[in-house]
């Protein structure tokens, strides 16, 4: 038997402990100075910062982080380089899956994706991925451009993109690398789709946006602004008369719902489509120099609690509001919109109303808001999903003075496109039908969907996953010209 | 309209559901798309099966109906009224659909008030809680919808 002393001095040494690094924070402007101007938000890392961060990875021998991001990024390849400082070199490596990183690093949800796997995240914070995301897009942008791949010969193939947002950007971008001719249509005066309309200056800068569109044009990229697919052209014309090979169609879901409560069609009630595109893409924050009014309005409820409701009420507070509410219906819980912008619109000063539903706009005799009436809620049992829904309580019934309502309930897909393609199929909610998401092939031989126009209302980055995914399927139908019929044989 | 013998209500009851059957049915037949027209063919084909029902009633049957108390989402007590649209987008189509529920459900529920036997008064009631399982199905399907679109 050992003596306990020789026992003590045969055990392994443990190994001394790395100290723990904590996630580094993300600067940020003050919150109430930020309120009152549509500057970032968020300031992104410095150096030193997106270093120190990036020595908190593991990196791990099957990152689960890679295949938790929809358009597989070498995550600990380009954190690797990041540790290495050889950031132009990161961002590189991002930019051969992901062509919108600066995008992405600001407005994906990456706690719900890669950074929700990452295996730090067991014990401690996870590794901050989007903001290493973001510094090295930013990095790249200050400081030099990464060169233009080498494309491959022309094929004489034409590709037709309709809608220049993150899922049509996605597949231009991967279909001219191919060597296919492509054009973009896109309805606005501007591409970048939600990027630009829907997404405020503090949360996106547009230049951003405009900096990785001027680079898919300078691969070579035609792009056709004020093109309305379905009323200056149809997609049977593109096809049958324009000579595209092949169509993807990724419009969106710019459809607004509303309450269809009473009082919704006085003046100064909007839905969050609108109110958003006067502001972001009309830049009607910054009148007169742009030409788009807006009116100051003092008291703005915003009806809903997704990151469209967020990105409203933060801007009806930049745009001078006294008090912007935001009027749920369900638990903080339940809001669909990520914490973190929750988080900055209550730091703010954004007032929240949750379990409060509205019932009726009250207004003037000039037709103008005047009032939000509204029932409180309260959750009831659990029904056989288990969800405890809310149910108004009996005479809880209060007005809250207001001058605006923007609603941010929900969209659903424009019918445009659907009603001039007859032989495309729709599914029970009006999203075009897609074989699945991994191919996008629709019901109409050689035109493809993704995104919104899909899925209904979701991310950018689940955009441009589906964007990836139809340009391959794309590739491989002009490699092999074979269909898929809905029988699921091959046809040609 | 009397409502004053067992079976005045059961003719009415059935009439109000093969009117339902045909508003939806040509709605059905007036829409485009495939999908759209499932979809109120399938609210149609609930409403044969409450017609069905509501066909083979005997106060016996009326007499053994258990009551439960099912849950009202009040979704669409606070809407304006709407009307079909060929075209008009899903939630819309279930906005239509739980707004006729609902309207069905009130008017057995102030028919009860109205009739004076016990026998009359319980059939009321049973025609306003199978209305009132159907509002709540689509309620909760409307629910649902909202719930992930942030409303």
């Amino acid at each position: 038997m050992m003596s306990e002393e020789k026992q003590i001095k045969d055990a392994p040494k443990p190994k001394p402990k790395r100290p723990k690094i904590p996630r580094q924070p993300m600067p940020e402007q003050d919150a109430h100075a930020r309120a009152k101007n549509f500057d970032s938000v968020t300031l992104g890392y410095t150096m030193e910062q997106a270093v120190t961060e990036a020595t908190r990875c593991i990196q791990c021998k099957k990152p689960l982080c890679v295949p938790g991001c929809p358009v597989a990024i070498d995550i600990p390849g380009f954190i690797q380089l990041v540790k290495d400082k050889e950031f132009l070199k990161a961002a590189q490596l991002v930019k051969q899956t992901n062509l919108l990183p600066a995008v992405c690093g600001r407005v994906c949800p990456q706690e719900e994706q890669c950074e929700a796997v990452c295996v730090l995240g067991k014990k401690q914070d996870p590794v901050a991925i989007g903001r290493l995301e973001r510094y090295v897009a930013d990095y790249e942008a200050e400081h030099g451009e990464i060169p233009l791949p080498e494309l491959p010969s022309k094929t004489g193939k034409k590709i037709a993109v309709v809608g220049a947002g993150p899922g049509g950007l996605t597949v231009a971008g991967d279909l001219i690398q191919q060597g296919h001719d492509v054009t973009i249509f896109e309805a606005l005066h501007k591409a970048g789709g939600v990027l630009v309309y829907g997404i405020p200056e503090f949360r996106l800068p547009k230049a951003i946006v405009e900096r990785e569109v001027e680079y898919l044009q300078r691969l070579g990229v035609e792009l056709k602004l004020n093109h309305v697919i379905g009323k200056i052209r149809t997609i049977d014309q593109l096809m049958q008369e324009d000579g595209y090979d092949a169509v993807f169609i990724g419009s969106g879901a710019g459809l607004p719902w509303f309450m269809d409560i009473p009082g919704e069609n006085l003046n100064g009630v909007f839905s969050a489509n609108e109110y958003l595109t006067r502001n972001n893409l009309m830049k009607a924050f910054d009148f007169p120099a742009y030409d788009t009014p807006i009116k100051k309005f003092k008291n703005v409820a915003v009806i809903g609690g997704g990151n469209v409701a967020m990105d409203s009420v933060r801007s009806a507070l930049r745009l001078g509001a006294d008090n912007a509410y935001i009027i749920y219906r369900r638990g903080r819980e339940e809001m669909p919109a990520r914490t973190e912008e929750i988080d900055h619109a209550e730091h703010e000063g954004v007032k929240f109303k949750n379990l409060t539903a509205p019932v009726r706009v009250l207004g003037n005799d000039e037709g103008w808001v005047t009032g939000l009436e509204c029932l409180q809620m309260e959750l009831g049992e659990p029904d056989a999903s288990g969800r405890r829904r809310p149910i108004p309580i009996k005479g809880s019934e209060f007005v809250l003075e207001m001058d605006a309502v923007v609603i941010a309930i929900g969209t659903s897909a424009n019918p445009l496109i659907a009603q001039t393609t007859p032989d495309l199929a729709l599914n029970r909610k009006g999203y075009i039908e897609v074989e699945n998401e991994t191919t996008g092939r629709t019901s109409k031989k050689g035109v493809f969907a993704g995104g919104d126009i899909v899925t209904g209302s979701a991310t950018v980055i689940l955009a441009m996953g589906a964007g990836r995914n139809a340009a391959n399927a794309i590739q491989d139908y002009l490699q092999t010209g074979e269909w898929w019929s809905s029988n699921g044989s091959a046809e040609n | 309209m009397s409502f004053a013998r067992f079976s005045d209500i059961v003719t009415y009851a059935v009439e109000k559901e093969t009117e339902a059957i045909r508003f939806y049915t040509e709605a059905s037949q007036q829409e485009q798309y495939a999908a759209a027209k499932e979809t109120f063919l399938a609210f149609a084909e609930e409403e044969k099966k409450h017609k069905a029902l509501f066909e083979n009633l005997d106060p016996q049957v009326v007499a053994n109906y258990k009551f439960r108390n099912i849950a009202d989402l009040k979704r669409s007590d606070y809407m304006v009224e709407t009307e079909h649209k060929p075209g008009m987008p899903y939630v819309d189509i279930l906005r239509l659909a739980m707004k006729r529920e609902e309207h069905a459900k009130k008017f057995y529920d102030d028919c009860v008030a109205l009739v004076e036997g016990d026998e009359q008064k319980k059939l009321f009631q049973m025609l306003s809680q199978e209305e009132s399982k159907h509002k709540l199905i689509l309620e909760t399907m409307y629910d649902d919808t909202m719930a992930k679109a942030g409303d």
